[in-house]
């Protein structure tokens, strides 16, 4: 039997629970003696088997289309939750693993963000509570009407229409997963416009999200702090730091 | 702290993780160029603990591997980090470098080695559905794992474990730790903030 979700073999389970509490979303249960797993809100991660705690092999994940095959109709939109929650799922349209790119992690290389940019991350669903992707959808249509520039290798590009922000397929919205980054760059002083958008859609949300502010530095000060301070956009005291020790691509 | 990866020479990014092993790492991944077999290492996590697909890798092993490709490392003391970064600037791989951990100490251990940050990347609050958060002391542990492998549910199954004495903490923020594939979680702080978060009730 070939799965298209992820499950617990009712005829080899023991009931014994000891998978329940490694699901990030809590989404197995024990019923009349048997681990079950609620498939609407399963996020497909695969944490459940990979723990290895199952003394049965009871966990039966799907055999998901490796990148580069065809992929099969009847996988989408389900897979989508693979390719966003699982870290190891590889995106087909961009070879990358995870949900995300390697965003500042490589500027000191890439050059990808300059002195007047700022570089936004919302973070749908983290920490540990999952979102659906029409969440993340509402955040999106808003940051593409204040014409940000949504990165092209970021996943969630590739599933949204980049003038309007929407969706490109309506069944992606029901989908569930364990956290989606939309990636996007400004000009640094959209900034504020772009706060206040995001905490508009926070009253909308069935979910959390985190921000991620890039921004290049200079002299040992962060460039867009000044007009962080000046939105009264609080940021945490600790974060990435890029220490600029690889060499530009372009000189 | 993460880098030495694609586009640098390969000698140089031995020689990345060459560096972060000399300065106690309680967790480290990399991987062999040659064999492309990926090494996890955690304080504490032998053998005997693996499970599923969390397979440990033992120090020892990794320092034999002459082919090693980039990585990264997780320091339970700050002197530690200040040392590596010192290390990296003065060895100049010419590859990228990224620290997690607080702006103003990190910042201040570049500048004592004779640079300047690069880029940021700074996280605002949490908003949304704030209500569905666990309880903070969970979080702390929780957020370790960028990827959010490790439950809260897990943290308080485990936190009841080490209550009913029934598994030591280390044995505890180990099982965590396996979780995170990524290998970023912190099993030392781990540790402490389980001790923590038990002593409450």
């Amino acid at each position: 039997m070939v799965e298209r979700e992820m499950k617990i073999d009712e005829s080899k389970c023991v009931g014994c629970g000891q998978c329940v509490p490694y699901c990030p979303v809590g989404a197995i249960s024990l019923a009349d003696v048997k681990a079950i797993i609620d498939e609407d809100e399963c996020v497909e991660c695969g944490e459940c088997q990979k723990a290895g705690v199952c003394p049965v092999n009871a966990h039966v994940r799907p055999a998901w289309t490796k990148p580069g095959s065809t992929q099969m109709p009847e996988e989408v939109p389900r897979v989508l939750r693979y390719w966003w929650s699982d870290p190891q799922g590889v995106f087909p349209w961009t070879g990358i693993g995870g949900r995300g790119t390697q965003e500042m992690k490589t500027n000191d290389v890439t050059g990808r963000f300059t002195d007047d940019v700022v570089g936004i991350g919302v973070e749908f669903g983290r920490p540990g509570i999952g979102s659906r992707l029409s969440d993340v959808e509402k955040a999106s249509v808003r940051l593409a009407a204040l014409g940000v520039s949504f990165e092209f290798d970021s996943p969630w590009t590739h599933i949204i229409d980049s003038e309007t922000g929407k969706l490109k397929d309506p069944r992606f919205g029901k989908e569930r997963v364990l956290s989606c980054i939309i990636e996007c760059k400004a000009p640094m002083e959209k900034i504020a416009q772009i706060y206040k958008a995001l905490m508009e859609v926070a009253k909308e949300i069935d979910t959390v999200f985190t921000l991620d502010i890039i921004s290049k530095c200079r002299e040992g000060r962060i460039l867009v702090k000044p007009l962080l301070d000046e939105a009264r956009i609080k940021v945490r005291i600790n974060g990435k730091t890029n220490l600029g020790l690889g060499r530009p691509l372009i000189p | 702290m993460g880098g030495g990866g694609r586009g640098v020479d390969p000698s140089k990014r031995a020689k990345f993780v060459e560096i972060l092993l000399k300065h106690n790492p309680v967790g480290l991944s990399t991987s062999d160029l040659e064999t492309r077999r990926r090494f996890r290492y955690v304080k504490g996590w032998e053998g005997s603990k693996d499970s599923g697909i969390h397979k440990s890798a033992p120090l020892e092993e990794i320092k034999a591997c002459k082919t090693l490709s980039g990585g990264s490392a997780v320091f339970a003391n700050f002197e530690d980090v200040k040392a590596v970064i010192k290390e990296l600037v003065e060895a100049d791989l010419g590859a990228s470098v990224v620290v997690s951990g607080i702006f103003d100490k990190v910042h201040e251990a570049l500048k004592e080695a004779g640079k300047d940050p690069h880029t940021v990347n700074m996280s605002a609050e949490t908003f949304g559905r704030v209500d569905l958060l666990p309880e903070p002391k969970v979080l702390e542990i929780t957020t370790m794992c960028g990827h959010h492998m490790v439950s809260s549910n897990l943290v308080k199954h485990l936190a009841g474990e080490v209550k009913e004495e029934r598994m030591t903490a280390e044995a505890a923020a180990v099982e965590m730790a396996k979780q995170c594939t990524c290998n970023f979680f912190n099993v030392e702080r781990a540790r402490k903030l389980l001790t923590e978060y038990i002593s409450f009730f």
